[in-house]
């Protein structure tokens, strides 16, 4: 499996092992009981076998070690969304990712830098290693999503939603982003990379990029929910 | 109260609470209502049923009859070959797509829903004058 | 023996002219079963479009509009013109014949609900031919993209045709109720019907309470796109999430009306070949009501990755549903447990099924959880689940069905060496089409892609996925061959070939108009089986 590049990655990386598991135990025994039942139970004579019709203990038993497994995934599997969807008071940056046909535009907020992209010059965010950066999605027209698959993390832009969430890159590099909500034509190209560099580097490029005026207009018809 | 009447009510009492769950859990509307208006219809479903209390008294509901018990009794009356299903369905696609390609369209559906309809009722009453 | 009377209408009984008027159950569901193997045909060639389309990385063998259509008609197509219409066309045919009545409630309203089903079918395949093209806004239809999105004709066909498709279902559903309710031979209590009876009419259910929302979601869209509504355009006061909320609380209980007549095909076929009587009726009567139930409150398991849902409640609704759906392999493997069992075809199918379907029940555990749902959503991954719960697990049913109940229907049986082939095909193709899925997902391969970069592993997990698919469609052509064969050659069959334990084996094969001359007794839910046992004890 790819990445693991964030922190939130980390979180959902050690749900999927859980769930990995349990998958793999319970399949495991059930795909056992299945095959033994096909090889084992084989018809080899005319007599009519036991007709039971059901074992109250053996039903109840199943149905509790159910409830209780799935009790313990959705324990694990909140405490891990709540870490994941945590937003810093302080971030060290603040983005407006806005999706639109067929690419995406970034703008920093404070002043900061706007980039905008196309399907032929795919635009790419950077952003400080180690630090908080806040994105508020949303897009211009149709649904996208936000998908880098590094991070093992996506978010949907929709058009008059304006969606937060939190980034913590762990480690410096070039990271593959994608759309990942079938918005048209080109939604196979509407492609973008995430540049996570050393704080240092960030801060000379936001010096390098940093425009005279405001960022763009926001798309319009934005609100929260 | 009968297995049916069981299932209707307590889905609708499932619906309720799950409903109810959601709205204090979300505040979100679409949700709530859809949930709030499917054990409407449940509980709905359930009182006819309730009202309709011969329905209780069904010999398919009692454990111990046989059919060989019903000999030579009519189970009911079912409609034998008909031309308006058909008609009735090329009415509605005709004239449905009459909001895509023209009101001319819509026209011609609806005359074609309105034959069958009426070919639908007349059959019906001569049916049950028979 | 209670007697039927029918209407006398004069009127052609045979040929062409009499299948446009029947109001027979029997012929209704023949009919529907058939044009269900149609649009299977013609969505099956999409779909191996589809692969081939992706078999090459950057190297598509469509346009970026046809692309795009192709997967929309496909998964419509199955969805909603194949794997829920077989459902509801078997049970039009067994329904009546497992309870023992003379036919459907309502025989012209069932009529109807099946010309409006094909006619509904061929008007939103009917996109194709227009000029720009058939709807390629995916089954889901998210507005904007099928509103402002979608300016063609074609869109429109597909509202329309999935209006008419779900009037035909809530129209069956209320007539598979009623059957039910009102037209149980003497002595069959509700707790003593089939199970196959039992998930038709907790499918009846759902459809009742889930395609309402779906038609007044179609509604609105039309309104939208051809009236000037506003309802999902947020630059004027409407909600993109809305759509989704709407569109999702019917999407998720239709994927119950997709399994759950299944999973009753399957528990009236094991029993049957492990000589055992369903283990934990009861359990599994209240699973399904569960399953019911549970389903309408998990809808916006689908919009985890929209930050504008509680997803906590979500989640723990799609993890609670596992357990009823997990429970019912006790009861499967309980009827085999000790038993006595053989393999015809039938059999191996159902077999499939359980092997398979369990592998879609997990991974459906697994993005039940936000955080792994991030991460696979809209990813090959649910590609993988999706097709393991509906192909590994509906259409590996389906099949098994045929096998069991063709018999009954045409009173010939199908060839025993043409199946096996067939299982084996089917099974090794749709294994290696679809695992290889769950990798490319989590890889990070995103859906509804005309084409994709060339990233390690990615062309070789598609290789192997494009070549499963030709294994699996040579599997379906078997299985055409099969049907052909076997109808040309006239085996007889029977009353009852396979030993069976309910009332549809009571009959000749094909039955009677009114389907019983007489009927058993009806004292458990095997009364067939309990006549066949008093005959033979001394």
């Amino acid at each position: 499996m790819p990445g693991g590049a964030t922190l939130q990655a980390g979180d959902i990386h050690h749900v999927w092992d859980v769930f990995l598991l349990a998958a793999i135990g319970v399949a495991g025994i059930v795909y056992i009981l299945i095959f033994w039942c096909i090889v084992r139970y084989r018809r080899r004579s005319e007599a009519l076998p036991p007709q039971f019709h059901h074992h109250a203990v053996v039903e109840t038993a199943c149905t509790v070690t159910a409830l209780l497994i799935v009790a313990g995934l959705f324990a694990l599997s909140y405490g891990a969304e709540a870490r994941i969807e945590r937003l810093d008071p302080r971030p060290a940056a603040t983005v407006r990712v806005t999706g639109f046909d067929w690419s995406w535009r970034f703008e920093y907020a404070g002043g900061g830098p706007t980039v905008t992209g196309t399907p032929e010059h795919p635009p790419v965010l950077v952003v400080p290693v180690g630090r908080p950066v806040h994105i508020q999605i949303t897009s211009a027209d149709v649904d996208h999503a936000f998908f880098v698959p590094a991070f093992l993390f996506k978010r949907d832009a929709i058009p008059g939603l304006l969606s937060h969430f939190d980034l913590v890159v762990t480690r410096p590099g070039m990271y593959r982003g994608e759309c990942a909500e079938f918005c048209g034509l080109d939604h196979a190209a509407m492609n973008f990379t995430v540049s996570a560099v050393t704080p240092q580097a960030y801060q000379q490029w936001l010096r390098e990029r940093r425009t005279a005026g405001p960022p763009g207009p926001a798309a319009s018809g934005v609100e929260n929910p | 109260m009968n297995t049916t009447q069981g299932i209707l009510l307590g889905s609708a009492a499932f619906a309720l609470v799950v409903g109810a769950i959601y709205w204090f859990v979300s505040y979100e509307s679409a949700g709530a209502l859809m949930l709030l208006t499917m054990a409407v219809g449940l509980a709905l479903a359930a009182a006819y049923l309730a009202l309709l209390r011969r329905r209780a008294s069904l010999a398919a509901d009692q454990r111990d009859v046989r059919p060989s018990d019903a000999r030579d009794e009519a189970v009911g009356v079912f409609a034998s070959h008909s031309v308006w299903p058909p008609v009735l369905a090329l009415g509605c696609a005709v004239g449905l797509t009459g909001l895509i390609y023209g009101w001319w369209l819509a026209v011609l559906g609806a005359a074609g829903v309105t034959a069958a309809l009426v070919g639908l009722v007349r059959d019906d009453r001569a049916a049950r004058s028979r | 023996m209670s007697t039927a009377a029918a209407l006398p209408v004069p009127g052609p009984r045979v040929g062409l002219l009499g299948w446009l008027t029947t109001t027979n159950h029997k012929h209704i569901g023949i009919l529907y079963m058939t044009t269900t193997l149609g649009f299977f045909a013609l969505a099956g060639i999409m779909a191996l479009l589809i692969r081939a389309d992706l078999t090459v990385p950057n190297h598509p063998i469509v346009g970026r509009q046809t692309y795009a259509e192709l997967f929309t008609l496909h998964g419509t197509g199955m969805i909603f013109l194949v794997i829920a219409p077989f459902g509801l066309g078997l049970a039009n045919y067994i329904l009546p014949l497992q309870i023992g009545a003379p036919d459907m409630a309502y025989p012209r309203l069932n009529a109807l609900s099946y010309w409006l089903f094909l006619l509904g079918g061929l008007v939103v395949m009917s996109g194709l031919l227009t000029r720009d093209g058939a709807a390629a806004a995916g089954w889901v239809a998210y507005a904007p993209l099928s509103t402002t999105g979608s300016p063609g004709a074609g869109m429109d066909l597909w509202i329309v045709g999935v209006l008419m498709v779900s009037a035909s279902s809530i129209m069956t559903a209320i007539n598979l109720i009623a059957t039910t309710v009102l037209y149980r031979a003497p002595g069959m209590i509700m707790w003593r019907i089939p199970v196959f009876c039992w998930d038709m009419v907790v499918t009846s259910l759902i459809i009742l309470m889930a395609f309402p929302p779906l038609a007044a979601t179609l509604a609105m869209l039309l309104i939208d796109r051809r009236l000037g509504g506003h309802a999902f355009d947020p630059s004027q006061g409407g909600s993109a999430v809305v759509y989704q909320h709407l569109f999702w609380f019917f999407g998720h209980p239709e994927v119950y009306v997709m399994v759950l007549p299944y999973f009753g095909m399957i528990t009236e076929i094991i029993p049957v070949f492990s000589r055992k009587p369903v283990f934990g009726y009861t359990a599994f009567v209240l699973t399904t009501l569960a399953i019911a139930g549970l389903s309408m409150a998990v809808w916006a398991h689908h919009m985890f990755t929209t930050g504008a849902v509680v997803n906590p409640f979500f989640s723990a609704m799609s993890l609670l549903i596992a357990v009823p759906t997990g429970i019912k392999y006790v009861n499967w493997i309980g009827t085999m447990w000790r038993g006595a069992i053989v393999f015809p075809t039938a059999m191996l199918f159902a077999v499939g099924f359980l092997l398979n379907f369990l592998i879609g029940g997990v991974t459906g555990v697994m993005i039940a959880s936000p955080p792994i749902d991030f991460w696979a959503e809209d990813t090959y991954f649910i590609v993988a689940h999706m097709h393991y719960v509906l192909g590994g697990g509906s259409l590996f049913a389906l099949f098994a069905a045929v096998y069991y109940w063709f018999p009954k229907i045409t009173g010939v049986m199908l060839r025993e060496r043409w199946g096996r082939l067939q299982f084996w095909l089917v099974f090794v193709g749709f294994n290696a089409t679809f695992w290889p899925m769950h990798l490319l997902g989590l890889w990070g391969m995103q859906r509804r892609v005309v084409t994709y970069p060339d990233l390690p592993g990615w062309h070789a997990m598609n290789l192997i996925a494009s070549l499963g698919s030709a294994v699996l469609g040579l599997g379906v052509l078997v299985f055409l061959w099969n049907l052909w064969v076997s109808l040309r050659d006239r085996v007889p069959a029977g009353p009852d070939p396979w030993g069976g334990y309910t009332l549809e084996w009571a009959t000749t094969s094909p039955p009677p108009e009114f389907n019983f001359e007489t009927l058993p007794p009806i004292h458990s839910e095997r009364p067939v089986f309990d006549l066949r046992r008093s005959r033979n004890a001394p």
